[in-house]
């Protein structure tokens, strides 16, 4: 399945407004079914890298493409059922059922008017059961916890039925078994043949995921490789700027 | 760790969940139909209370009352009712603010503006009035959305927000201003009168007038209510999901504030019925917005159609309807406050 190039970025560059570059001439391909995790500093341009890969922001320059086709020429609804992108956090300004809020991720399957109909309903069913949270779906989203409202915002995105999956640090801000059990799913989710691209600050996460790692530093691309090589100090010791020592600590990974 | 899957018994209580929702839908038909049937024999004559419908058959005076005042008033009612619920329902879904309503994008307070100022000009003929009312909420409604694009603070939501502050405020000192220069005794009046919302303007003429524009904002805003959730997440998530959030905040945006302004610029300014009514559906059966949309349609129409038939039956002379609606609005809203019965998540 891998090796063949599936999703394509060539010389992108983005900033915001009329500031600085944030990506400069960033190059990156990924196969069908990779696991591709992205790291860096804060501010290192993981978050720009994302929403220009998911079509959400537009480069400067430069241009995605996937299956060889421009992303820019897919419509919206053509390129939402083939890309889910979910942020690292969203507001939730109503308290919506666990089911409906999972159902919303069927739209792009649906006309411009339509309702979800039967059909969609159980595939919102059968994404929740895929992340263990089936008994979830009569509850409203106000009352779970963070791990259990990441479940539900992951089962939105598997519901979607896109082939990738982009997560803005879909681990960040939770205990570690919380944590683990996202890696859990995601790992699950890589089984069963899902591109899946992610950001994240957890180097232990990126191990555990396994795949392959690229590390952002000041806009550009300063780290290459597979998942395992996140464990070389001195690399990342270059690419964060300060010094790293590799200890047999507790991890929940 | 988080229990077993049990999509039976999942899909069984949603079932009979979706049952109570299709209860309460027909429930709120069943009321409208009969608060309808018995607002049309509600009024002051031949004396205050109830006519016996046989006179219907008998006394010509009662015929026309029925049919030519009550009828094409309350219908009016029933129409300003299912935009202003319908209109604060999607606004507040789209903006994810449960808090705003039809009139926070400027509307109402361009519309009175407008109204005012074709008074003052001396163009009494009601039709002037409505026309300059409708133009002015839509100048409003054009003023906020072109200043929003315009801010340098804030997102999407909070710059159509502010924007729509900036312009209400805008419209209401042109509107101090009118009412300040008016003739105390000839124009003041009116435009008072005006800016407290009666359905007393209501004929069929109006209302054939009004109907085309109310009808194509409810069509529009029904039709996009399963799009209502997907507007009220977060602009990333429904960005991914196919929709194009700016675009279709718009278009939801501009069907309500036509459908408000049409008929605002007959009846005048009927406040609170936006901001109260989806309140006490999302209260009863969740923020779902295939429910929410039409159901604020419903509970709009049947609280201004009750406000409209005490407002011109309880007294000998007429309450303006917006002080009716505010007042039982205002109430509502503080007891729903009050019971913590505002849906909000996180």
């Amino acid at each position: 399945m891998s090796g063949t190039s599936y999703l394509s970025a060539r010389d992108i560059v983005f900033g915001w407004g009329a500031g600085p570059a944030v990506l400069d001439r960033v190059r990156l391909e990924a196969a069908r079914g990779q696991t591709l995790a992205i790291l860096g500093p804060n501010g290192a341009g993981k978050t720009s890298l994302l929403s220009v890969l998911s079509g959400r922001l537009t480069p400067r320059a430069g241009s995605v493409t996937l299956e060889h086709r421009p992303l820019r020429a897919l419509s919206a609804r053509e390129r939402a059922q083939r890309i889910a992108f979910l942020p690292q956090l969203e507001k939730l300004p109503f308290n919506y059922r666990v089911l409906d809020f999972v159902l919303m991720g069927r739209t792009p399957h649906m006309e411009a008017f339509a309702l979800p109909g039967p059909e969609d309903e159980s595939a919102a069913s059968v994404a929740l059961e895929a992340l263990g949270m089936g008994s979830f779906a009569d509850r409203n989203i106000g009352e779970l916890s963070g791990g259990e409202l990441q479940l539900a915002r992951i089962a939105r995105c598997l519901a979607q039925g896109a082939s990738i999956l982009m997560l803005d640090e879909p681990a960040s801000m939770l205990d570690p078994a919380h944590a683990r059990h996202i890696a859990d799913a995601l790992a699950a989710l890589v089984s069963a043949g899902k591109t899946i691209i992610y950001t994240t600050h957890d180097i232990g996460l990126g191990i555990f995921l396994g795949g392959r790692a690229i590390i952002i530093a000041h806009g550009k691309i300063a780290w290459d490789g597979p998942a395992e090589g996140l464990r070389d100090a001195e690399m990342l010791e270059r690419a964060y700027g300060i010094s790293f020592s590799v200890k047999e600590l507790p991890s929940a990974f | 760790m988080w229990g077993k899957a049990s999509s039976v018994g999942g899909r069984s209580a949603a079932g009979s969940r979706g049952r109570a929702r299709g209860a309460l839908g027909g429930a709120l038909v069943a009321i409208l139909a009969v608060v309808f049937a018995l607002s049309l024999f509600v009024g002051r004559y031949p004396a205050p209370g109830f006519m016996n419908p046989s006179m219907l058959a008998s006394d010509e005076l009662a015929r026309q009352i029925v049919f030519n005042s009550r009828l094409p008033r309350m219908l009016g009612a029933v129409l300003l009712g299912l935009v202003l619920g319908g209109a604060g329902a999607s606004l507040q879904s789209v903006f994810g603010n449960p808090l705003v309503d039809a009139g926070f994008l400027g509307v109402s307070q361009g519309a009175a503006f407008g109204a005012a100022l074709a008074l003052i000009l001396g163009l009494r003929a009601y039709s002037m009035v409505a026309v300059f009312a409708f133009v002015a909420a839509l100048l409003a409604l054009g003023l906020s959305l072109w200043l929003a694009e315009r801010f340098k603070y804030g997102g999407q939501i909070l710059r159509l927000i502010l924007a729509g502050l900036a312009v209400s405020a805008f419209f209401s000192a042109l509107l101090a201003m009118m009412k300040y220069v008016a003739d105390p005794l000839k124009q003041l009046p009116d435009i008072v009168f005006w800016t407290m919302g009666s359905m007393v303007p209501m004929s069929w003429q109006r209302l054939e007038s009004a109907a085309p524009v109310a009808l194509a904002a409810l069509a529009l805003l029904f039709g996009m209510r399963w799009r209502m959730n997907l507007l009220s997440l977060d602009d990333a998530v429904s960005h991914s999901l196919g929709v194009r959030p700016a675009l279709e905040r718009r278009a939801v945006s501009i069907a309500a504030a036509a459908g408000v302004g049409v008929m605002t610029a007959v009846c005048g300014v009927v406040g609170w019925v936006g901001l109260v009514v989806p309140q006490l559906v999302r209260a009863i059966d969740g923020p779902d917005g295939r429910t929410v949309v039409p159901r604020s349609m419903l509970g709009g129409a049947i609280f201004v159609l009750v406000s409209d038939t005490l407002a011109r039956s309880v007294f000998s002379g007429e309450i303006p309807l917006g002080i009716v609606t505010s007042l039982f609005g205002a109430l509502s809203f503080a007891l729903l406050l009050t019971l913590r019965r505002v849906e909000l998540a996180r």
